[in-house]
């Protein structure tokens, strides 16, 4: 059992994942010597523990998960749902619960949950329910969690929710006008929150998160004193690591406090400043060979749930990757998306880790004959 | 019923798309999402590397200004009359001072509105330690606030080590205020007797820039100091730019917080000052200025009560420098300095004797009969008298041209017909008032050739000195009575704007509405003297580098004005008038002079100056030169109040030539450059 385990691991990308972890923490323990508290020693045990986790539950075989889906669904409802009533509110956002002394984070657990239910669920009504309907039991699988997210306020993940359901949805093989029709829905979506309902007086969002997300939009106007700070900070942080970066010591930007958020949403600032475009560089190659790892899983997955759930794992990992270093570097909305394995926090590293940990259960158990492989005629590219 | 999913079941229908495809796509996404990233951050950080971060950088970065050495300013011989010492200047650190405060209208009753105010507590505070009055720290920090802002702000008051030690022990209590190291004037010469008299008016000071600084064409405004001092009168003024140097810089990195992170660094060196070498010698400074001190003593012993005030200059009348220029009253230049002991006397507007006026070049005064050499020069140069020319010195005068037939009286018992050199050995007026009155036929006919000659010689305009704030002094002329304001408003201004016989004939005894400087004068005297060039009066020989070595641009000395050819005959006919007037049984100090070796060559004056409270007063002067082993040296005198000129002015004259030609120190031992 065991020998099969380790056997069938996928060992690259073990290895790039504890690369990106410890390339992290070197980062972390760097940009975080002038802050107080010991923010290196706290993601030191979150990584930790999150690597066991990780290989944990990479033994798990992937049927089991299928099986709880149903009481996972309702457990994500109930805890998302408990933060907006009785959250912990940092920064003015109430993400956060606090539970045996410890704060979670539900959103970012819950990611990895409704992926497993959602793959769980659209594996399980193949071929019984109808390709309109399933997307859009899908979309409301998907939107009641996610509506309850975005109340406390989490924008960020929010969106990383709508975007692991584009990518499964893409992968399990929706049609393609569900897809305009649900990009038409977002695009009308986008403009109630941000034009029509701001002009008839109805505020869904508050007004500096309005400001924040825009912001990108014209760097030029970017108000030092106001929501602008931070990406200025940011963009004045990259720039000046230059090609070979500044060096832990030369990194004024952060270690002289101007880099907000230096060691959460804004840590791969820090990269740029420290270790200028080739560290940058260098971790993006990282981040896109866990990405060709995790598509390897799709296809070497011999079930739709399997396949569903890489397909989701990555898209959640694609999208926070993509966001968050594009808000960094002035590209894409300031939102409070952290970057997988590098930003400081517990919840949703350890969620990264046990989604690494669920996509290496699914590449170890893809041969094994409970999980029956969904096309057997499936050329392989 | 969920607690249990369904079964896994076969699955049919395979998909539209094979899975690896989509796989695949999701994969280009991926790609193409990734290397849009990759492209961006090689424009951020390849591209235009640093160009998000160089103003970010820059603010981190706080500069502060390590102030320059000024340059000193040392006599013709190389004595240090003007240093600079270290000080600690008081700074307030306007990045951590509480923003926003306001203490206009405050002052030392309103304790509790100031308590009230954490800003204007600490500023109490500071106040309170330094001794000085709390609005003038609150003026001195707010007026620097706008232009310094984020910047440590250095006020204009310099604190004592323990002041220093009281404040940084209690940092608590004076958050914001920190110390930087500084330099204000010294005057090392004061404290040697020898030469311990330095002219504060001539050397000037330094203060605070001003409007009227950054107004004034003249003034350089490179390299302006920070911490907003440049000179502000006498050579300090004049020459600033030369002893200004440049100030340094630091740098120091803050952090967000505006706290400093590591050690400061040197960004630009501070450069001093160059050396200003004056032509003053500051012995004879010594002697000028203790000189006016005993000429006044005299005039009081000879019942002249109301002599309060006086000048010497004592110029090489070859090149027009200045070897000595005195004033009396005079005050210490360190009334400038910090704790400026003494300055509220001195500045004081009514301080009669104005000890802020220098009255060697500042001041102007009737110059009385010392003026008869020019009024000679201006007859002979107009054809009003040549060789063997005479006139008759009577008791009195009454010009034809005089329809008020006004009687102008010689000073003494006197009838005989006399030349030119008999009239100045004598100082006979009469002589001259018919000179005066013949320029008053000159200017029937339309001509000013008077005042032209009394203007060539140097006189109705400030000499080209190198000192600010040289006294114009006044030619009268028609068009300057036409247009005097007390006339023109005067009770009679059609009978007082005439040009009359009798201006022409006061000023030619040098009374009148004439009014001289000494320094004037001296250059007058310095044209007689040597053959009719008018020199340029300047008391900067030369500017060295503070190691002494000459600096670029550094020989400062001036060309001579004009020369004005002036005829041999002329000037022996008035140097023989001059002789006899220092050696002649019947010369106005010929007991003064008249054993005196080198020859001496002069003239005495005594100018009427009738005031209400003194109507026999008169100004004593002493105008003269005398010359050995080819050092010449003129030499003005002047006592205001100080009744006869051979009585209280001839003896200041000969201290100076005495302490010039006789004293054991040698005087001449520095080269005079300007030659």
């Amino acid at each position: 059992m065991i020998r099969y385990y380790l056997k069938h691991l996928d060992y690259l990308m073990l290895a790039t994942v504890l690369s990106i972890s410890a390339f992290g923490l070197w980062i972390m323990k760097n940009a975080t010597r002038n802050d107080p508290g010991n923010m290196y020693g706290h993601q030191l045990v979150y990584v930790g523990l999150g690597v066991v986790a990780m290989l944990l539950v990479a033994a798990i075989p992937p049927a089991w998960m299928r099986r709880v889906h149903w009481p996972v669904y309702f457990f994500v409802l109930a805890s998302v749902a408990l933060v907006l009533a009785a959250g912990h509110s940092v920064n003015g956002a109430a993400r956060w619960i606090t539970f045996a002394g410890f704060q979670f984070q539900p959103s970012e657990f819950s990611k990895l949950l409704l992926i497993v239910g959602l793959a769980a669920l659209l594996s399980s009504r193949r071929g019984i329910t109808s390709p309109a309907r399933l997307t859009l039991l899908s979309l409301a699988y998907i939107g009641l969690p996610a509506i309850l997210v975005f109340r406390e306020p989490d924008f960020g993940t929010a969106l990383v929710l709508a975007a692991m359901l584009m990518g499964m949805l893409f992968v399990y093989g929706a049609p393609w006008r569900h897809f305009v029709w649900m990009i038409l829905a977002g695009g009308v979506a986008l403009a109630l929150i941000f034009s029509i309902l701001p002009g008839a007086g109805i505020h869904v969002l508050q007004s500096y998160q309005v400001n924040r997300l825009t912001a990108f939009l014209h760097p030029e106007k970017l108000d030092p004193q106001q929501n602008g700070y931070n990406l200025q900070a940011s963009l004045a942080a990259v720039s000046h690591g230059g090609v070979g970066g500044t060096g832990v010591k030369n990194a004024t930007q952060t270690l002289f406090g101007y880099l907000p958020e230096h060691a959460t949403d804004f840590v791969f600032a820090v990269v740029g400043e420290e270790r200028g475009f080739v560290g940058a560089a260098w971790l993006i190659a990282l981040y896109a060979l866990l990405l060709w790892r995790g598509l390897k899983v799709i296809t070497k997955s011999r079930s739709t749930f399997g396949s569903l759930v890489a397909a989701g794992v990555v898209s959640m990992l694609l999208f926070q990757i993509t966001i968050n270093i594009g808000m960094t570097i002035g590209l894409a909305p300031i939102t409070g998306i952290p970057l997988p394995f590098m930003s400081f926090g517990g919840s949703h590293t350890l969620t990264n880790l046990l989604a690494i940990g669920v996509l290496q259960s699914i590449h170890v158990h893809a041969q094994t004959a409970d999980e029956p492989r969904v096309v057997t005629q499936l050329a392989v590219a | 019923m969920f607690l249990e999913s369904p079964p896994p079941r076969a699955e049919p229908a395979p998909d539209p798309l094979p899975l690896a495809i989509r796989a695949a796509a999701l994969g280009i996404i991926a790609g193409v999402l990734l290397v849009i990233l990759l492209f961006r951050l090689w424009a951020l950080q390849v591209l235009h590397a640093g160009q998000y971060s160089a103003a970010a950088v820059q603010s981190q970065v706080r500069t502060s200004v390590v102030p320059a050495r000024r340059g000193d300013i040392v006599d013709r011989h190389g004595n240090v009359l003007v240093s600079s010492r270290t000080a600690i200047a008081v700074q307030v650190n306007s990045a951590t001072f509480p923003a926003g405060t306001n203490c206009d209208g405050l002052n030392r009753h309103d304790r509790t509105t100031v308590m009230e105010r954490p800003g204007c507590l600490i500023l109490w505070r500071l106040a309170t330690v330094i001794k000085v009055p709390f609005p003038r720290v609150w003026k001195e920090y707010s007026s620097r606030y706008s232009a310094n802002q984020g910047y440590p702000i250095t006020l204009p008051f310099t604190v004592t080590r323990p002041q220093v030690a009281y404040m940084l022990e209690r940092h608590d209590r004076f958050p914001s205020i920190q110390f930087q190291r500084t330099f204000v004037r010294d005057y090392p010469a004061l404290d040697v007797p020898a030469i311990g008299a330095i002219n504060p008016n001539l050397i000037g000071h330094v203060g605070p820039i001003t409007k009227d600084n950054l107004n004034d064409p003249a003034f350089r405004g490179e390299n302006l100091p920070q911490t907003g001092t440049a000179g502000q009168t006498g050579v300090e003024k004049s020459y600033d730019g030369w002893l200004r140097g440049s100030d340094g810089e630091t740098a120091q990195m803050f952090d967000a917080s505006g706290q400093p992170v590591r050690s400061p660094y040197l960004v630009r060196e501070p450069v001093t000052g160059s050396t200003v070498r004056l032509t003053l010698d500051a012995r004879l400074q010594k002697v000028a200025q203790d000189a006016i001190s005993r000429g006044i003593q005299i005039a009081h012993a000879d019942r002249q009560y109301y002599a309060d005030s006086g000048a010497v200059v004592a110029m090489n009348p070859q090149t027009g420098a200045i070897y000595a220029m005195a004033s009396y009253p005079t005050y210490k230049p360190t009334v400038w300095v910090p704790p400026y002991d003494g300055q509220k006397r001195i500045v004081d507007p009514n301080n009669k004797l104005t000890p802020q006026v220098d009255k060697a070049y500042a001041g102007a005064y009737p110059p009385g009969s010392t003026f008869k050499p020019i009024t000679a020069v201006a007859a002979w140069m107009s054809g009003l008298i040549g060789p063997g020319s005479t006139r008759p010195c009577t008791t009195s005068f009454q010009s034809p041209n005089d329809f008020s037939h006004h009687k102008f009286f010689n000073w003494g018992p006197e009838n005989s017909i006399i030349g030119l050199s008999k009239a100045l050995e004598i100082s006979c007026d009469t002589f001259f008032y018919r000179l005066g009155d013949q320029f008053y036929d000159r200017y029937q006919a339309g001509s000013n050739v008077f005042q032209e000659w009394i203007r060539k010689l140097g006189f109705g305009g400030a000499p080209p000195v190198d000192v600010p704030g040289a006294e114009d002094g006044v030619v009268p002329d028609p068009h300057w009575k036409a247009h005097y304001p007390p006339f023109v408003n005067g009770p009679n201004p059609s009978i007082d704007t005439i040009w009359e016989p009798g201006d022409d004939i006061q000023m030619a005894i040098g009374q009148g509405y004439l009014l001289v400087s000494p320094l004037q004068q001296a250059v007058a005297y310095s044209a007689i003297e040597n053959g009719g060039t008018v020199v340029t009066p300047h008391v900067v020989q030369a500017i060295t580098g503070p190691d002494g070595s000459p600096a670029p641009g550094g020989n400062v000395a001036p060309k001579p004005q004009r020369d004005l050819h002036l005829p041999v005959t002329l000037l022996d006919e008035i140097k023989a008038g001059l002789y006899g007037a220092t050696h002649a049984s019947d010369g106005t100090s010929t007991t003064t002079f008249g054993s005196f070796q080198p020859t001496v060559y002069g003239k005495t004056g005594t100018a009427e100056v009738p005031t209400l409270l003194c109507p026999d007063c008169s100004d004593a002067w002493w105008a003269g030169w005398a010359e050995q082993n080819g050092r010449p040296l003129v030499v003005v005198a002047m006592i205001h109040n100080g009744g006869h000129g051979g009585v209280s002015a001839a003896p200041v004259a000969a201290e100076m030539f005495s302490a010039f030609f006789h004293s054991r120190y040698q005087f001449h031992s520095g080269q005079d450059q300007s030659r």
